[in-house]
């Protein structure tokens, strides 16, 4: 099942100008399934790394703005959203000038595939 | 000000699943996720009776307490006491591979037919010459629509649809430039000109 859902997200990020890798993990920071090209530095998947985002968006919540969906962070050449899907995170990492909106819809276009991947380790 | 903002923003009790798992529940049981800074108290085994059990109550119930108060502060310090030990992590991923390994097959989107814009062509070209043409009223609509926009492009002297002829031209009737137009259409425009006066 692992290759089908990668083959889903690499037609994804075909069809998505901009996108050099998707990462579903847990709110550990473990990643599930990853698919990206040799441009994203292995650093995006450091345990360190990964494991912030969950850390952060609780944090965030604490705000008193409520729960955050997602964290977007654009650095020198890659952005980075983290879709929060409980009990998943989806990363999307992408060009620093690609379109921020359409990486937006990623969630609901993988919608099925994170399904797929949360009935498999649940 | 957080009972305000609790009010506006729903409970927090909402972000639990209606399965009863927390969000916060490890997604595989059996391997802890993350080091609690608070440990229950331990021991206590070789007393008995009211008393112990009264005491572990107060103890635990401080120790919800100060867990929810601990919970409830924003301490962006913590982040490196909330890492994984290597092997913690490399545990993990391997559970998390081999339940993806085991599971069914699934029904994903079809994503390769969803987003073509312009299919290919199946039919086969034999099939497509023998397709009957388009009826002629069709056409005929075609072609007086093309006659309406000459008439107009030549008569007002812009076209309707070029948006930097009429920004430059206000898109008015001053345009009119009268039956003197000496281009490379001025026959044609001068027919359409009296066919249009003779129409009035």
């Amino acid at each position: 099942m692992a290759e089908e859902l990668k083959r889903s997200i690499q037609e994804v990020m075909k069809a998505t100008p901009g996108v050099r890798g998707v990462v579903i993990g847990d709110r550990d920071g473990v990643p599930i399934l990853r698919v990206h090209d040799e441009t994203v530095p292995e650093t995006a998947f450091r345990p360190g790394f990964l494991s912030s985002v969950g850390f952060a968006t609780d944090q965030a919540s604490k705000l008193g703005h409520g729960k955050a969906r997602h964290i977007i962070s654009i650095h020198e050449r890659h952005q980075m959203i983290h879709f929060q899907m409980d009990p998943l995170i989806l990363t999307v990492i992408a060009d620093a000038d690609a379109n921020t909106g359409i990486l937006l819809s990623l969630d609901k276009e993988l919608s099925d595939v994170m399904e797929a991947v949360r009935i498999a380790v649940q | 000000m957080g009972n305000i903002c609790k009010s506006c923003c729903g409970s927090d009790d909402s972000q639990n699943d209606n399965d009863g798992r927390n969000e916060r529940d490890p997604l595989i049981n059996g391997i802890s996720s993350r080091p609690q800074g608070i440990e229950p108290p331990s021991g206590e085994h070789s007393r008995t009776g009211s008393q112990v059990l009264r005491k572990n109550d107060e103890q635990s119930a401080l120790n919800r307490i100060l867990h929810k108060a601990a919970s409830n502060v924003i301490d962006v310090a913590a982040l490196d006491t909330h890492g994984m030990e290597n092997h913690e992590f490399t545990e993990k991923a391997k559970a998390y591979s081999q339940k993806l390994a085991t599971a069914g097959n699934v029904q994903l989107k079809n994503r390769s037919k969803k987003r073509e814009l312009l299919p290919d062509c199946t039919i086969s070209i034999e099939r497509l010459i023998a397709i009957s043409p388009l009826p002629s009223s069709d056409i005929d609509m075609v072609r007086n629509a093309r006659l309406f926009c000459f008439t107009f492009e030549f008569y007002f002297g812009f076209r309707a649809a070029d948006d930097s002829t009429i920004g430059q031209r206000g898109g008015s009737l001053q345009t009119f430039r009268g039956p003197t137009y000496s281009g490379p259409h001025c026959r044609l425009r001068n027919h359409l000109i009296q066919t249009f006066h003779k129409g009035n």
